[in-house]
């Protein structure tokens, strides 16, 4: 990076108070490359200025973000941007961050900045503009109210076609935990409940414009990346009409009705289309059918009696799993090209399990385009409605559990009107919709969680037609549901269930936040045999995700094409083909060490994050069975987490770095502050003896 | 009418909204991204349509954005093909040729020079120069993109695709088996 010149970033960061509209510009190269981007620079940002004591819905509390070095370069897979801050939907509140596609990161970086913090409360009603290097706090009385695209086409009526946005709809008006913020092509920040966040500070949105320029430091390397990363294929994109949902294993679903389908792509110059266009749908709010971008949780939308069924090649990162290429159905020539007949391994990736019986709700593509269409309109986090709130209310209404509750109707997740009623009162939190405003895990326990949380859910089969004792609320952890733990929805062999609990552990939401786990195919044949001996290697596991994903996130590329298992220097290729600046393997790896720890440092200082609060975070769950009738006990628990520690060179009885750790990579200032707080724990305790089991189900 | 741009029938292939062709214009003729450099525009669509709409300059017989400019044959100049293009050092920036643009919105606009405040006319040149013909055609993964009166990529590419997924679905049974 040439001192008057910028390769990949762009310069600088805007603080803007939208309280006091002063906007401050800290220039981004007292930050990076040191703290890379995206996500490692918004854990610095967030240390740096919010202390602890600050809540989610507080003016104190920042909404930040940020760009990675190669965001809006071409290289594929480089739209993505970040958002970070403390969390509502967390719980209990806490810092997360969520990574988000669109156009508008490559935008900001067109208008001069490599991110932004949000911090104070409007008086009014407002949105911030952002054109090219001039930044405006602007009333928006007349854009309160509107739900997601029509908050879009207003700001695109006033500021020209060419602006991007971030936008909250009604639900992040009315601050409910769960309210995304969304940007182009129905790409949003939703589970972390930012859209809330934005809401408390009295803001409908960011507009941007910009016609700067982003310079890549080595075009020819872009261009390269473009053909390699990944193996993109260039095939038409037919609009197909559909009768089923595909499978790997050959077990479709059928829909009648059918439904059309084409795909699309979520971020500026990716080479990619995950994600999918569901065509010509009902929605309550116009006269004309529309379209919608979904990925692949739209399919338990559209039919929830049995969960899909699952192969191994789903969970090991190759080319071959690019789940939702096969959903977007771009699927096809791409593994006619890369799939090698003579692959030792291709039996067993193509083993796996048929899914379970799970009996939420008919299949009905109208009434699912529906439940993500008031989502995407409302703006809020579909994975929390779909996969928690409509699968809680039928497994309640199923067990009886709901005849003390007035919904206002009769509930009935099969029932479009329900589905449409019960959104509108948790979004404007009316009647007993407010309680769900704030969040399922907050309502359950407002309920009673023994008897709204644990009872067990009696409608729920295993592929061989056993009962499987499964909950009637989904949750794993931090206030998020279930998401690939092998229980409830999305079957997964016990290795990487656990795997995944082991990443939430260290992290603050779920697991498309923290990285899915991508071991090599060999190491997956092994940990199959569910052989408790695979404790420090699961922790190895996990630890190498948890890197992965503050890679990814902090270069700015993607969970569908990151990690590339055969090509470890992926990202770093990417970095110096941006900036220009030398990058390994390695040297990534240990940026990636050190934004965890900063992540770490955060959570410790402002939120008191220990192994106690840690350990019972996903455990409860993993005491039902899983897809193949395993459990998780406390002490197998117990062991896993202190291997996990051991690998990030923590205290085992504490889950606290020590000074070692914390100055091995750099943060010894972080170890002085953790000592004031009495919070840096003596070097060498490895192991630990946990007490009894606290929870109930056993 | 000089060979130019046109975008895929829907019934054959739609439009990702990618921007890949608005990245890969600025990269080849510019080394940068952005969009005061791209000669092709993707307007992506309503968040309930998403049928996004690409726009980019027509080479139009009657060119009457040669005809306006007051540099004719040095800063905008036609080549033996037909193809209008700009010699960015001879343009001064004064934005006539984009006043002269029949279509709305126009398929010429005026940049702001790299590391200057002097501006300049930007439009598609076809990639003219460039061997291996038009940048966005050849990048555009989803194959929307081709060049008048010569059979549009997503031709072949449709039959193809059938092809590759016979041999995908008797691969996976093989490995199934
Ligand atoms: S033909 Fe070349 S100049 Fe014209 S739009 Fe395509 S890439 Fe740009
Ligand atoms: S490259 Fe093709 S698919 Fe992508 S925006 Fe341009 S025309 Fe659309």
């Amino acid at each position: 990076m040439a001192e008057e010149k910028w390769y990949g970033y762009v310069g600088a960061i805007a603080k803007i108070d939208v309280g006091t509209g002063a906007v401050e510009r800290l220039d981004t190269i007292d930050y990076a490359p040191e703290f890379m981007g995206g996500k490692m620079l918004c854990h610095k940002l967030f240390w740096d200025d919010v202390a602890a004591g600050v809540g989610a819905f507080d003016p104190e509390n920042e909404l930040i973000f940020t760009t990675g070095p190669i965001t809006g370069t071409g290289i594929p897979s480089s739209g993505r941007s970040t958002m970070g801050g403390i969390s509502p939907n967390s719980l209990p509140e806490m810092y997360s961050t969520g990574s988000c596609g669109g156009w508008i990161g490559a935008v900001l970086k067109f208008a001069g900045f490599d991110g932004f913090i949000l911090k104070g409360r409007a008086a009014e009603p407002s949105y911030v503009l952002i054109d090219n290097g001039n930044i405006e706090i602007l009333p928006a009385e007349d854009m309160w109210g509107l739900r997601i695209h029509d908050a879009q086409a207003w700001l695109k009526g006033r500021h020209g076609q060419d602006v991007q946005s971030l936008v909250i709809g009604p639900a992040g008006e009315n601050l409910c935990r769960n309210a995304s913020i969304t940007t182009s092509g129905d790409n949003a920040f939703a589970k972390s409940g930012f859209g809330a966040v934005m809401g408390s500070k009295n803001l409908k949105g960011v507009a941007i414009k910009g016609d700067g320029v982003i310079i890549p430091a080595d075009v020819e390397k872009v261009f390269e990346l473009r053909q390699t990363v990944g193996h993109p294929h260039k095939d038409p994109n037919p609009i197909t009409p559909r009768e089923m949902i595909p499978s790997l294993m050959g077990f479709e679903q059928d829909f009648s009705g059918g439904y059309y389908q084409a795909a699309q792509t979520c971020s500026y110059g990716c080479t990619f289309r995950c994600n999918k266009l569901e065509m010509n749908h009902r929605s309550p709010f116009s006269e004309e059918p529309v379209n919608q971008v979904e990925k692949c949780f739209s399919n338990f939308a559209w039919g929830l009696d049995y969960d899909m069924d699952f192969t191994v090649a789903a969970y090991i990162h190759s080319p071959l799993s690019s789940f939702c290429d096969a959903d977007a159905l771009s699927y096809p020539a791409h593994m006619g090209e890369i799939l090698d007949p003579n692959d030792p391994d291709l039996g067993y990736l193509w083993s796996g399990r048929k899914g379970s019986n799970v009996n939420y709700w008919d299949r009905n593509f109208a009434r699912g385009c529906l439940m993500e269409h008031l989502c995407n309109e409302y703006g809020v986090d579909k994975f929390d409605m779909t996969c928690w709130l409509f699968t809680w209310i039928s497994a309640c209404q199923q067990e009886g559990l709901l005849d003390d509750l007035d919904f206002g109707m009769e509930p009935d997740v099969n029932d479009p009107a329900f589905i449409e009623h019960m959104m509108h009162i948790l979004v404007y939190r009316e009647g007993i919709g407010d309680l769900f405003a704030e969040g399922m895990a907050r309502a359950i326990r407002t309920l009673g969680k023994e008897k709204y949380g644990d009872t067990i859910y009696r409608n729920y089969f295993n592929c061989d037609g056993e009962p499987r004792e499964t909950p009637v609320s989904l949750e794993a952890g931090w206030g998020h549901p279930v998401h690939w733990q092998g229980r409830g929805l999305m079957g997964c062999p016990t290795w990487y269930s656990k795997t995944t609990s082991l990443v939430l552990t260290l992290n603050s939401r779920d697991c498309i936040g923290a990285g899915h786990p991508h071991p090599l195919t060999g190491d997956a044949q092994r940990y199959d045999d569910n052989d408790p001996a695979h404790t420090d290697e699961l922790a190895a596991l996990a630890a190498q995700t948890v890197r992965q994903s503050d890679i990814k996130d902090s270069v700015g590329s993607c969970e569908w094409v990151s990690p590339d298992t055969n090509n470890p220097a992926m990202e770093a290729e990417m970095f110096t083909a941006a900036t220009g600046l030398p990058m390994t393997a390695e040297g990534m790896q240990e940026m990636a060490r050190k934004s965890n720890l900063m992540f770490r440092a955060i959570q410790m200082r402002n939120f008191g994050r220990d192994r106690d609060l840690e350990v019972v975070q996903e455990f409860p769950i993993q005491q039902y069975p899983d897809s193949y009738g395993h459990t998780t006990s406390w002490e197998e628990r117990n062991d896993l987490v202190s291997a996990l520690y051991r690998e990030q060179g923590y205290d085992v009885p504490t889950g606290w770095p020590t000074r070692s750790t914390w100055e091995r990579h750099g943060l010894g200032e972080v170890a002085d502050t953790m000592e004031t707080l009495g919070k840096l724990p003596p070097e060498g305790r490895s192991e630990f003896t946990p007490g009894p089991n606290p929870f109930a189900h056993a | 009418m000089a060979k130019h741009i046109v975008v895929a029938p829907r019934e054959a292939t739609l439009c990702t909204g990618c921007g890949s062709c608005e990245v890969v214009c600025a990269l080849t003729h510019d080394g940068v991204v952005s969009p005061s450099y791209k000669r092709i525009s993707v307007q992506l669509d309503r968040g309930d349509r998403m049928l996004h709409r690409i726009y980019t300059c027509q080479q139009c017989d009657d060119h009457p954005c040669y005809d306006a400019c007051p540099k004719q044959g040095e800063a905008m100049c036609i080549d033996e093909n037909g193809i209008v293009y700009v010699v960015s050092e001879e343009c001064i920036g004064c934005g006539l040729c984009k006043q002269a643009c029949p279509y709305e919105p126009a398929r010429i606009h005026i940049a702001r020079r790299i590391g200057s405040k002097k501006r300049v006319a930007v439009k598609c040149d076809m990639c003219r120069t460039r061997p291996e013909g038009p940048a966005c055609v050849e990048h555009c993964q989803a194959v929307c993109l081709g060049v008048s009166g010569e059979p549009g990529p997503w031709e072949a590419a449709l039959a193809e695709m059938a092809k590759a997924a016979e041999a995908m679905a008797a691969a996976q049974m093989e490995g199934a088996e």
